[in-house]
């Protein structure tokens, strides 16, 4: 391995898993288990916290039996340079994908509160420097990065407060009236939300203590859990079963509910607030592609992010518009939940077969 | 390269803000109300604030027709030099034909569909909007739509209205087994509009209405933190006297009259048995006034009044449920309670409503008096 590569210490996975599993699914995330779970949908989001609790482990043995490697040199190592490289090529067109799916969410979003009339390549435009600018850092800034953006956002939590005193109980009973078919359906929902704890594969290399590393990303996804779990729960007391499933964005219809004595519409200040929220997940994933490119092509790093850069641009011409959206938002969850819920238990089977195979022999 | 990246990132995105808007162009709505002219074509006024400081009047309203929200709009924008935005907007008003023939469901859709209209805004019904919002004879505030936040927000916080801002109204829609309220305001040539009555809606149709005081009921049991509002009791001379309360000075009327100010309260809906409900709630009180004066030092007086007043209340409670059920409405959330126990949990609609009207419902109230004043 290199020897300059540079370490961080093993709490900052806390906040670069927790970062990169809050983005823009947060904010509807409770209006999409619901439609599938009704008023049982905050056990999806449960059982789908501990789901991924399950995974997480099996991800840190994984990558425990190849020390100080990540999921592309894993891939290499395990089916040889060739299958590798398609399975890496496969990985990273996902990554792309989940990196404009976040992009256009966020821009979608600012143009339906405030913005509207702005074309879509210029918001993507502006997101996308600012990313180039702080990917082409290197590793330390993106923890950085996710590590302020926590500090940063995480009072919005507090937010809820005022939503709180029009809540009603009697719409979260009955309990368990859900099938357990609804309920697994939500937890399928559930997943594309809770979906980024997969950097952990990618970050492995860069933490120095790694026997810590099993108690902070445990610890950051059970936080991402609770505050799914506070939101979900708070918007279906909030609104009634029917307003719930119209909303496209329910939790920021819910802080609209919320003002101050300085400030009468909360939500004009949450939505760009939110741009902090996104930008490490923004980092990450255009950091993660980036050296994956690197990985199969050979190429510069620095080539690599202009390159996605490029083509994520273009594409900002054609999906744009929310129906397209829905259904791009729908295939990358789609994927991202076979990839990075079903493909690591494979792996981890695929890991001990072969390392039991090497070791006969 | 650097550099010149972070020079075209703060271009490019110090560049990326809205339309500009000068506060003299703007249009600011702060009230609309929608009239029923023939079926499916409203009339829509609107009251602006005006900011330029060369006008005299601080105000201007302009109507016109049209048959969507937003088409009256764009209609209303031909007639004015401004920039109609209705950010600050914090009252819509709908007249008695729309809420009893239309519904006014039709129009929420708008509302929740434009960011820019907050959730907070108060929804009311009146005779006839365009009248209300020409109204000049409003109090200090700069034009129509303030004053009529203000009347509505008060009264709402202190007094006898329930919650009827948008969220409020459109979450008790859109819920099985409860119905909205909204307040009515009416206008009197000469005078500012004021809140006469508070009507009962059947999804989003008004089939009656009731006075401001008889909210206390609904808001007992929908609302812990709403205030309930002063309760007056006039209670004949003979009812007292058969209770054992005894009269410290001749009374000059025939009637017992008291005014209690309600301090805390507690309700609850509960399904006892197969088709009967039971509403009891607490109130803890203090009481205010009272006409003639009776002793309150002692615990047994105390207590018979407390029986007394509970009793009246229950009565009034069971004939305000009745009332309801004629109009086959359930501002209570009746329905909704029934509906959060498994068994009922997939009832419809239409079978809450059938289940309700054949409910028997047993109302009790208890009063608690905490404190009576500086005397006792």
């Amino acid at each position: 391995m290199k020897s300059n590569i540079s370490f961080v210490n093993a709490y900052i996975a806390f906040f670069i898993i927790h970062t990169s599993q809050i983005e823009m699914g947060i904010l509807g995330v409770p209006r999409i288990v619901f439609l599938e779970a009704k008023q049982d949908a905050w056990i999806s989001v449960l059982l789908s916290g501990l789901f991924i609790s399950v995974i997480i482990w099996m991800i840190i043995s994984i990558l425990a039996k190849y020390e100080n490697c990540n999921l592309y040199e894993i891939h290499e190592n395990l089916f040889g340079r060739f299958i590798g490289s398609i399975i890496n090529t496969f990985m990273v067109i996902y990554f792309i994908a989940a990196l404009y799916s976040i992009i256009i969410a966020y821009v979608e979003l600012s143009l339906t509160w405030g913005y509207e009339g702005v074309d879509e390549w210029v918001g993507v435009l502006a997101l996308l420097l600012v990313t180039i600018y702080a990917v082409s850092g290197g590793f330390r800034v993106i923890a950085g990065t996710c590590f302020l953006s926590f500090l940063m956002t995480i009072w919005l939590l507090f937010v809820i407060y005022q939503p709180l005193e029009s809540i009603n109980f009697t719409r979260i009973l009955p309990v368990m009236s859900a099938t357990p078919t609804q309920l697994m359906k939500g937890v399928f929902k559930t997943s594309f939300t809770m979906l980024g704890f997969e950097t952990l594969f990618f970050i492995f290399p860069f933490i120095k203590e790694k026997k810590k590393l099993l108690f902070f990303s445990q610890l950051a996804i059970w936080f991402t859990t609770l505050i799914v779990f506070i939101t979900t729960v708070i918007s279906i007391l909030f609104f009634s079963p029917k307003e719930l499933e119209i909303h496209i964005w329910p939790v920021v219809s819910m802080i609209s509910a919320v003002h101050f004595p300085f400030l009468e519409r909360f939500e004009f200040i949450a939505v760009p607030l939110w741009i902090l929220v996104i930008f490490p997940n923004l980092c990450l994933y255009l950091f993660i592609s980036s050296k994956g490119v690197k990985q199969i092509f050979h190429l510069k790093q620095k080539h690599g992010i202009w390159v996605i850069s490029i083509i994520i641009f273009i594409t900002s011409f054609f999906v744009t518009k929310r129906v397209d959206n829905n259904l791009f938002f729908d295939q990358v969850g789609h994927v991202g939940f076979y990839l990075w819920f079903i493909y690591p238990i494979l792996l981890y089977f695929i890991s001990i077969i072969k390392s039991k195979i090497f070791s006969q022999s | 390269m650097k550099k010149w990246l972070i020079l075209f990132c703060c271009l490019l995105c110090t560049a990326c803000v809205p339309p500009e808007k000068i506060l003299e162009r703007q249009g600011i709505s702060t009230i609309i109300g929608y009239d029923l002219l023939d079926k499916d074509t409203y009339k829509g006024s609107i009251s602006l604030l005006q900011f330029d400081r060369k006008e005299e009047k601080t105000s201007e309203t302009i109507s016109a027709v049209g048959t969507t929200s937003k088409q009256i709009r764009q209609r209303l924008e031909q007639q004015t030099s401004h920039d109609i935005t209705s950010g600050q907007l914090r009252t819509i008003l709908f007249d008695k034909n729309i809420s009893e023939m239309i519904g006014i469901s039709s129009f929420l859709d708008t509302m929740q569909r434009d960011s820019s209209i907050g959730s907070l805004i108060f929804l009311a019904i009146t005779n006839n909007t365009e009248e209300v919002i020409k109204n000049n004879n409003y109090e200090e505030y700069p034009e129509m739509g303030s004053y009529i936040y203000q009347l509505l927000d008060k009264q709402e916080r202190k007094e006898l209205l329930i919650n009827s801002n948008l969220h409020d109204f459109s979450s008790t829609l859109y819920e099985i087994g409860i119905d909205p309220t909204l307040p009515i305001i009416s206008n009197k040539n000469g005078a500012a509009p004021y809140i006469e009555k508070v009507a009962l809606l059947k999804d989003d149709k008004m089939v009656g209405s009731i006075s401001l005081t008889k909210t206390l009921f609904i808001k007992l049991f929908t609302n812990r933190r709403a205030s309930l509002g002063d309760i007056t009791l006039n209670i004949p001379l003979e009812v007292l006297e058969k209770k054992g309360i005894q009269l410290v000075e001749k009374s000059k009327g025939d009637k017992f009259n008291i005014t209690i100010r309600p301090i805390k309260h507690r309700g609850s809906i509960e399904l006892s048995k197969e088709d009967e409900v039971k509403l009891n709630a607490t109130i803890s009180v203090s009481t205010i006034e009272v006409q003639p004066a009776i002793t309150l030092n002692n615990k047994k007086s105390i207590k018979k009044l407390e029986q007394l007043l509970g009793e009246e209340l229950s009565k009034e409670l069971g004939d305000f449920l009745e009332e309801l059920r004629k109009l086959n409405t359930d501002p209570i959330g009746i329905g909704r309670k029934i509906k959060s126990i498994r068994k009922y949990s997939n009832l419809s609609d239409k079978d809450l409503r059938e289940k309700y009207s054949s409910l028997k419902l047993k109302s009790t109230i208890k009063v608690e008096i905490k404190r009576t004043g500086a005397v006792d």
